[in-house]
């Protein structure tokens, strides 16, 4: 099956330029996540990574995104929470506890509808917890009202 | 008895003085016989003894001036012509004289004799036939001197010694009183020795009163160490009063080996002797007189364990004795050697002695002084001015010379003499010659001053003897007294200990019964690591008797190692005072191995010593076994409940991702492909849709059913009025357009969780809708109903209700009684609301009738 690895066509894509950063292992889930964006032209700048790791790779910088600059950050994070390598906990623990990442807004997608993981979240500082409806109409009206909201309405510090 | 004594020579008788003068050899001689004569008369004169003569008849006719004095006459022709049987006081003493002067011419002794005025003295005398130079009898001659002082003093003397013998009888049976008092004391302090403390005050007591007695006592064991003493027995022995002799060798204080083993002898064989008299000696050999007494004290098996004695010091008393035995002998002596010795002194310087001087002054024959000068220098001093004055008085005032003074004899011992003398005189008066006599009279001046000196000894040792028997009586009477009260007070706390020891015997068979009743070990153990006493719980798991394990350690039961684990446990409770609880540990014994949880606490004696510990043990070996048997439950449990969770989070996680896959891509070939489908393809996909939507709702249901499960239900009071009203509400706005007449009571509040009963309501009043739906007229009751007391709580409706017969499948998981064309449901919601109402200890019933309608009935906690 053939799976768009990222949503910009382009190889060499921008990574300063990127307003959303899609953290999901389930290629399905991102592709009807990206699929609901892209109906709102939501879906432009986004990178999505695959696992946890990856996505704090992209975050701080590292490895496959030495080039990227540090102090550009995405506009939001859109993180799941079972993910493979570190899990979005654990992601979402390490942003909240740094200075200079703690500011970029954290929205958890995620199937769960466990009280542990909503109250788990919510310690760990997370801006908001949407937990994915099974329903695709649904799911799209509540990806695509986020995507507005973050990107469009939302006012976050510079 | 008395001494021969001198005879005087014979005077002539009167008259017959100058008779025949014949030539001048005659006249030489007529003239020394003169001379002769007149020296008789004066010796006759003179002497100190009452000397008369009598003619044949025994008719007095010469008497000297002694014999006026003794006899009471004034002048010599009172005395003349009386009869010599006047002499006597008792005629019949009288005829022994005249018989001895018949047949042997002469006569000594003594009688009672009655002067003129009729009193009667003591009197020795002789008496003598006077002859003429032919031989026949012309009269006779008497000399006497009054012995009545000597008598007296003699009688005295035998009085004293009778009142010294009573004082001694009195001593003597004081002594035996001592003993027998003595004897009770022993008897007394033997009935001590088997009782307790009270004993030793009261034997201390008896000791601090021997000790300071004055007769020696001592308590030996049969090898004659000594065990104790008191404070006599060294001095009589002569050791240092305060030397401690316990320990030590008796000393050997015989003088005379056969008396010890007489002594021995005696006492082995009657078991006590008394009053023994033993020569013995002081440890430094001075020689003293004990009077000793000793009894053997014997256990009860009758074998001598010690010897008790005691012993007097007589030492002073046979001394006093023999003083006054040798007084006596003076005495004695003294009586039988009164003499006189005539002299004659030619007033220059040349004395004559007449009578045996130089024997009696110890000189050979002619050695006494014949000078003047040589007798005053055997005078004694102090006493040659007063015979000096009496020579003089006599020579120039005619004053009597009667002297007592000292003499020396040649080997230096002084005697006294009693000197008498007068001065002859010429016609004008003036003296020219001096004759007297002589008596010594040492022995009497001796005996008197032994009499003095025995006399005050007597009395003072009387007065001494008697305070002592009177001290010692005091002292007895004290000590009987103190006995009898220690007696006393022995008694009452025999009684008392006696009540005592009852109470404690039966306490202690109450604590055995309690300790051997209790279903776990005790056992007291002491700092040596050994068992005091157990139980029989104890005694039973060890497999022995009580009275085997006792005074065992536990180490004589178990291995090196594991003994010392236990005993290092009871060390730490004895070193810190600290009780030890709840040591559990596994310990072997013949039934197997056992678990045991065990108390350990200090043993303390009365004084709070830590003496041990006590220790209590239980057997736990089933408990640990269930414990074990729980913990592994538990284990498995707590692993399948984290099994489940993760299954619960990896259904509400992972199953709806494809869920929603397969719904979303549904939708996608739907919009992206939907022209190139016929109607029967889309109805086909919608299908695909709506089962993936049921399978969402199952799977939403089933997480809930088991969160319930595992989820804790806090407990608060729950408005039940209230809750329903917000359920009713929210569920009739997720079903607008419906008619329903709904009904709430009045809802006493319960005690539980108000979320969980909220979904419990949700689901009973959602199901009410859901059954009413074919109903025009639907009715929903939401109310309550006490039966016995308890509050039930219910939901009831007018809808299609349900077969009774199947009640039983009512609260089942996946259970349902309706097809899904005629009402849709997991079967899941009712398994849910039993869940909840057993989750809060609550009971749930459902009543129904097909088409007629459904009541839910349930009970909460008030």
């Amino acid at each position: 099956m053939p799976c768009p690895n990222r949503i910009t066509k382009e190889k060499s894509m921008n990574y300063d330029e990127i307003e959303i950063l899609l953290v999901e292992d389930n290629q399905t889930d991102a592709e009807l996540a990206m699929r609901a964006l892209k109906k709102h032209n939501l879906a432009n700048s986004l990178y999505w990574a695959k696992d946890g790791a990856e996505a704090l790779d992209f975050v701080y910088a590292r490895g496959d995104f030495a080039g990227k600059k540090l102090e550009h950050m995405p506009k939001v994070i859109l993180l799941d929470l079972r993910l493979p390598k570190i899990d979005g906990l654990e992601v979402l623990k390490q942003l909240k506890t740094d200075e200079k990442t703690k500011m970029i807004p954290v929205v958890v997608l995620t199937s769960s509808k466990e009280e542990r993981d909503i109250v788990e979240s919510y310690k760990l500082g997370v801006n908001s917890f949407i937990s994915k409806p099974v329903a695709f109409e649904e799911f799209l009206k509540v990806v695509s009202d986020m995507g507005l909201y973050w990107l469009l309405l939302n006012k976050p510090p510079r | 008895m008395l001494k021969k004594k001198k005879t005087p020579k014979q005077p002539a008788a009167r008259g017959t003085a100058t008779q025949k003068t014949t030539g001048r050899k005659q006249t030489e001689n007529e003239l020394r016989l003169v001379d002769e004569l007149r020296l008789k008369n004066i010796v006759f004169e003179t002497s100190a003894a009452a000397n008369s003569t009598a003619d044949n008849q025994g008719n007095i006719n010469h008497v000297n001036a002694a014999f006026l004095r003794l006899w009471g006459y004034r002048t010599e022709e009172e005395a003349v012509g009386k009869s010599v049987a006047s002499f006597f006081a008792d005629q019949k003493d009288a005829l022994p004289v005249m018989e001895a002067l018949k047949t042997t011419g002469q006569w000594e002794g003594e009688f009672l004799a009655k002067r003129t005025d009729g009193t009667t003295f003591i009197t020795r005398g002789s008496a003598t036939v006077i002859r003429d130079e032919s031989g026949k009898q012309i009269g006779y001659h008497s000399s006497n001197i009054d012995v009545t002082g000597e008598r007296r003093a003699q009688e005295e003397l035998r009085e004293k010694n009778e009142e010294m013998e009573a004082a001694n009888q009195e001593l003597s049976a004081a002594n035996e009183e001592l003993t027998a008092s003595e004897e009770e004391l022993k008897a007394a302090e033997e009935e001590l020795h088997v009782q307790m403390l009270e004993l030793e005050k009261s034997e201390q007591k008896f000791h601090d009163t021997v000790k300071y007695l004055d007769e020696g006592y001592y308590s030996c064991n049969i090898d004659g160490l000594v065990l104790d003493h008191n404070r006599a027995f060294n001095q009589i022995l002569g050791i240092d009063i305060d030397q401690d002799m316990k320990g030590k060798k008796l000393p050997d204080f015989w003088q005379n080996p056969g008396d010890r083993k007489e002594y021995l002898s005696k006492l082995m064989n009657e078991g006590s002797i008394r009053n023994f008299q033993i020569n013995a000696k002081t440890i430094s050999g001075k020689k003293v007189f004990v009077m000793a007494s000793a009894h053997i004290v014997k256990d009860d098996g009758g074998q001598p364990v010690r010897i008790e004695g005691t012993f007097n010091d007589f030492t002073e008393r046979v001394r006093a004795e023999q003083e006054l035995k040798t007084s006596e002998e003076r005495f004695r002596t003294a009586a039988e050697s009164i003499t006189d010795v005539v002299y004659e002194w030619d007033l220059k310087e040349k004395l004559v002695w007449y009578g045996n001087i130089d024997g009696l002054m110890g000189y050979p024959a002619n050695g006494f002084p014949r000078t003047l000068a040589g007798w005053i220098a055997t005078l004694h001093p102090e006493d040659v001015d007063n015979v000096g004055k009496a020579i003089e008085g006599q020579l120039k005032g005619a004053k009597p010379y009667a002297v007592e003074y000292r003499i020396r004899k040649k080997d230096g011992e002084w005697r006294w003499w009693s000197a008498r003398g007068t001065a002859l005189r010429d016609g004008r008066g003036e003296p020219y010659k001096w004759v007297g006599a002589i008596t010594d009279i040492t022995e009497r001046k001796l005996a008197e001053q032994a009499l003095r000196e025995s006399k005050v000894q007597l009395e003072q040792r009387v007065i001494e003897r008697t305070q002592e028997l009177q001290a010692v009586n005091k002292e007895m009477t004290a000590i009987n007294e103190e006995l009898n009260a220690s007696n006393e007070e022995i008694t009452a706390a025999n009684e008392e200990l006696q009540a005592v020891q009852e109470e404690l015997q039966k306490q202690r068979e109450e604590q055995r019964v309690i300790l051997d009743s209790v279903p776990a070990w005790v056992f007291y153990k002491n700092k040596e690591n050994r068992f005091i006493r157990v139980n029989q719980a104890f005694a039973d798991v060890m497999g022995i008797s009580k009275e085997q394990l006792e005074g065992k350690s536990l180490s004589d039961f178990y291995p090196r190692e594991q003994a010392d684990a236990f005993w290092n446990d009871d060390l730490k409770v004895i070193t810190s005072g600290q009780p030890k609880r709840n040591i559990i540990e596994s310990m072997d014994s013949p039934k197997g191995t056992l678990w045991v949880q065990t108390d350990k606490i200090p043993y303390r004696d009365a004084q709070g010593n830590i003496i041990g510990i006590i220790g209590f043990t239980i057997d736990i070996t089933e408990l640990k076994k269930a414990e074990d048997l729980i913990q592994q439950r538990t284990t498995s449990l707590e692993a399948s409940n984290q099994e489940l969770e993760s299954f619960a989070y990896s259904v509400s996680h992972d199953l709806r991702t494809p869920l929603r896959a397969i719904d979303g891509f549904s939708k996608i070939v739907i919009e992206d492909y939907g022209d190139k489908l016929d109607d029967e393809g889309r109805r086909l996909l919608k299908v695909v849709r709506d089962n993936t939507s049921k399978m969402s709702k199952l799977i939403d249901d089933l997480l809930t059913y088991s969160r319930i499960g595992r989820q804790e239900a806090t407990t608060g009071t729950v408005n039940m009025a209230a809750l329903a009203r917000s359920v009713v509400d929210e569920i009739e706005q997720a079903n607008t357009g419906r008619q329903v007449s709904m009904t709430i009571g009045k809802l006493p509040p319960a005690a539980g969780d108000s979320a969980l009963l909220r979904q419990a309501l949700i689901n009973l009043v959602s199901n009410s809708f859901k059954f009413t739906k074919p109903k025009p007229d639907a009715e929903i009751e939401i109310g309550f109903t006490t039966e016995a007391g308890v509050t039930w709580y219910f939901v009831k409706d007018n809808g299609a209700g349900f077969d009774m017969r199947y009640a039983g499948k009512l609260f089942g998981v996946f259970q349902r009684l309706h097809s899904q064309e005629e009402f849709e449901g997991t079967g899941v919601g009712l398994a849910i609301v039993q869940r909840v109402i057993h989750k809060h200890g609550g009971k749930i019933r459902g009543e129904g009738e097909v088409g007629k309608g459904a009541a839910f009935y349930f009970t909460l906690p008030g």
